[in-house]
């Protein structure tokens, strides 16, 4: 990139070229000598110019490095820009967002060299930084070149996703530790090892184990089809979330909670051994389909997409073919009879359903402040709007709790 | 739409202190290279002095408050133009002089070049610090050593005795300097 001279380097050869034809026309020492800071300015920045060996008014491009590019809420993240050029004076500029605080808090620091910025994400998703703006200068700020530099995207999982989970479901169904199925098939885990049998696999014989042996002995594994499944259902066509303020506090929208749920709820069953399959009546998290351990976690799936509304009005997509016994959370706000009639057709159908319901507890407590006099008119009017849908709501979650379907508020992501 | 003036305000309402401390001594050294060229200049009698006087300081120091909250503006060089003017309607002035008014345009010019480098809400991190002192001193080093070299060897020495009312000036000088020194040394850096 090609330097250009600053204002700082006009100002010094517009004086010093007066001061030295002041000092010539009239003779005038005391103007040479004003003169002499000025031009001793320009002669520095002429040395001191930001280059490699083989370009003299070129300087070569920075680049911007993260410290990690998975890391769990909480976690700071540095940026670090640097430059190969020597006597470098790097400004890294980056645009602010909402769920991101910077250290410095105005996101722009000068540095020589090497340049860093502290990034902590509030909350999880995927942050793409933008592009940085990185201007190049030499130590006395004559020369500069401004250039947009690309950080690498990071992700950022929920925080409580191994935690909370944990500390409140201790048993599943009355099983603890891992459990695999009775019957054996062409699943990874181990049933037994015997003796060889004419129709075995002949890529499980261990032949490294037993040299010349009259009985090679083989392995079976457990069936994978007999595994028991969880299901997740999410329904995140609606983010409800309370206020703009939603990633001050940590479980701002239903989209949080939801994502949070399932990330605790999928760690919990995967580290028991179950497959877990993630299913999604909205549209905006891709259906994970039997996730095993070993297998990469289904909560660094879903991604942030607040920007992508799909249409309301839309029917949800329902979930095919569920087997009878089928452990399954539904975790909804709970504000359509579609999503009731799908829980109903799943409990139908022999699935064992629980209902997490994430509608955040800001919204639900709007009800009774709907009433209260302090509260502006404006304000008034919106959390009556909202105390009538959550007193419909009641009735959806009376009626599904009078079929025998649990119904719970997710409460692991507030505890912390 | 936001208006200049509304950006303007923002802009200091979130400026930081090391900018802040730059501009500063800018202005600091601005103000004291415009006054210490008004006690030259009077000649007793003659007819507008002090009017003159009196605008081109008031001129120098408007544009000075310019210069101090654009510090990437070309204000600096209209406001050394006039510095430059009223040196040359003065009679020479003596070395110490002369060398504490290179001192004072040594340190506006780096405030105003290191201060125009970012916005005002730019912060300066420390890796920053030495570099910056080790070329600032440089400029002032280079340049006085340089100007006592012009002196020996163009005989100027005569002048050398320190007249009372230089003692002001020389003062603002260091005052400058100071600030500009403490602006790198003790402004609030970050890793």
């Amino acid at each position: 990139m090609k330097l250009t001279a600053t204002p700082a380097h006009t100002r010094a050869l517009g004086g010093a070229l007066l001061l030295c034809l002041l000092a010539v026309a009239y003779g005038r020492l005391d103007a040479l000598i004003v003169a002499l800071p000025l031009i001793a300015y320009i002669a520095l920045a002429a040395a001191l110019r930001p280059r490699t060996a083989d370009a003299a008014h070129e300087t070569p491009p920075a680049v911007a490095h993260v410290s990690a590019q998975r890391v769990l809420e909480d976690d700071p993240v540095t940026v670090e820009v640097s430059t190969t050029a020597p006597h470098t004076l790097l400004s890294v500029g980056m645009p602010a967002q909402a769920a991101l605080r910077m250290t410095p808090r105005n996101g722009l620091i000068t540095g020589a060299g090497a340049t860093r910025l502290q990034l902590l994400p509030l909350s999880w998703g995927r942050y793409d930084m933008g592009p940085l703006v990185v201007q190049h200068a030499d130590i006395l700020g004559a020369r500069r070149v401004a250039e947009a530099v690309s950080p690498p995207t990071i992700s950022v999982s929920p925080g409580d996703a191994a935690g909370a989970g944990q500390r409140r479901l201790n048993r599943v169904l009355g099983i603890s530790g891992p459990h695999l199925s009775a019957t054996k098939g062409d699943g990874i885990d181990l049933a037994s090892v015997r003796a060889f049998r004419t129709g075995d696999r002949v890529n499980r014989v261990k032949l490294a184990r037993d040299p010349p042996a009259p009985a090679r002995s083989t392995s079976t594994r457990c069936s994978p089809s007999a595994t028991p499944m969880s299901c997740l259902i999410t329904d995140t066509d609606r983010d409800v979330h309370a206020l703009a303020s939603a990633f001050a506090d940590r479980t701002g929208s239903s989209l949080d909670l939801t994502v949070r749920a399932v990330a605790a709820l999928a760690s919990r069953y995967i580290g028991l051994g179950d497959r877990v399959r993630v299913h999604d009546f909205g549209s905006r998290i891709a259906s994970i389909r039997r996730h095993r351990a070993g297998a990469s976690a289904p909560h660094r799936g879903p991604a942030r997409s607040r920007g992508r509304m799909s249409d309301p009005i839309r029917r949800l997509t329902p979930l095919g073919h569920v087997r009878s016994g089928t452990l399954t959370f539904v975790m909804s706000p709970l504000l359509t009879d579609e999503v009731a009639a799908e829980i109903g057709r799943l409990r139908a159908a022999g699935a064992d359903v629980h209902v997490i319901d994430t509608m955040p507890a800001a919204i639900t407590g709007l009800a009774s402040r709907a009433a209260r006099d302090d509260v502006p008119a404006s304000h008034r009017s919106w959390a009556t709007a909202w105390g009538m849908r959550v007193a419909e709501r009641k009735v959806l979650i009376a009626q599904l709790i009078s079929q025998g379907v649990p119904v719970a508020p997710w409460q692991g992501g507030d505890g912390r | 739409m936001k208006g200049r003036l509304s950006r303007l305000t923002d802009s200091i309402v979130a400026m930081s202190r090391s900018q802040a401390l730059l501009r500063l001594a800018g202005f600091l050294a601005g103000a004291g290279l415009l006054f210490s060229l008004i006690g030259v200049a009077p000649e007793e009698g003659q007819f507008g002095t002090g009017v003159v006087t009196l605008g081109v300081v008031g001129t120098g120091l408007a544009l000075l408050i310019i210069q101090t909250l654009f510090p990437d503006s070309d204000m600096g060089l209209v406001i050394l133009l006039i510095a430059i003017g009223a040196l040359g309607a003065n009679p020479p002035v003596s070395l110490l002089h002369a060398c504490v008014l290179a001192v004072l345009i040594a340190v506006a010019h780096l405030s105003w070049a290191w201060a125009g480098l970012t916005p005002a809400h730019g912060v300066l991190a420390r890796s920053a610090r030495r570099p910056l002192l080790l070329a600032g001193a440089a400029v002032v080093g280079i340049s006085l050593a340089l100007g006592l070299v012009v002196a020996v060897v163009s005989g100027a020495l005569g002048t050398l005795a320190l007249p009372a009312a230089l003692l002001g000036d020389g003062l603002i000088a260091l005052a400058a300097l100071a600030v500009l020194t403490a602006a790198v040394l003790l402004m609030p850096l970050e890793d």
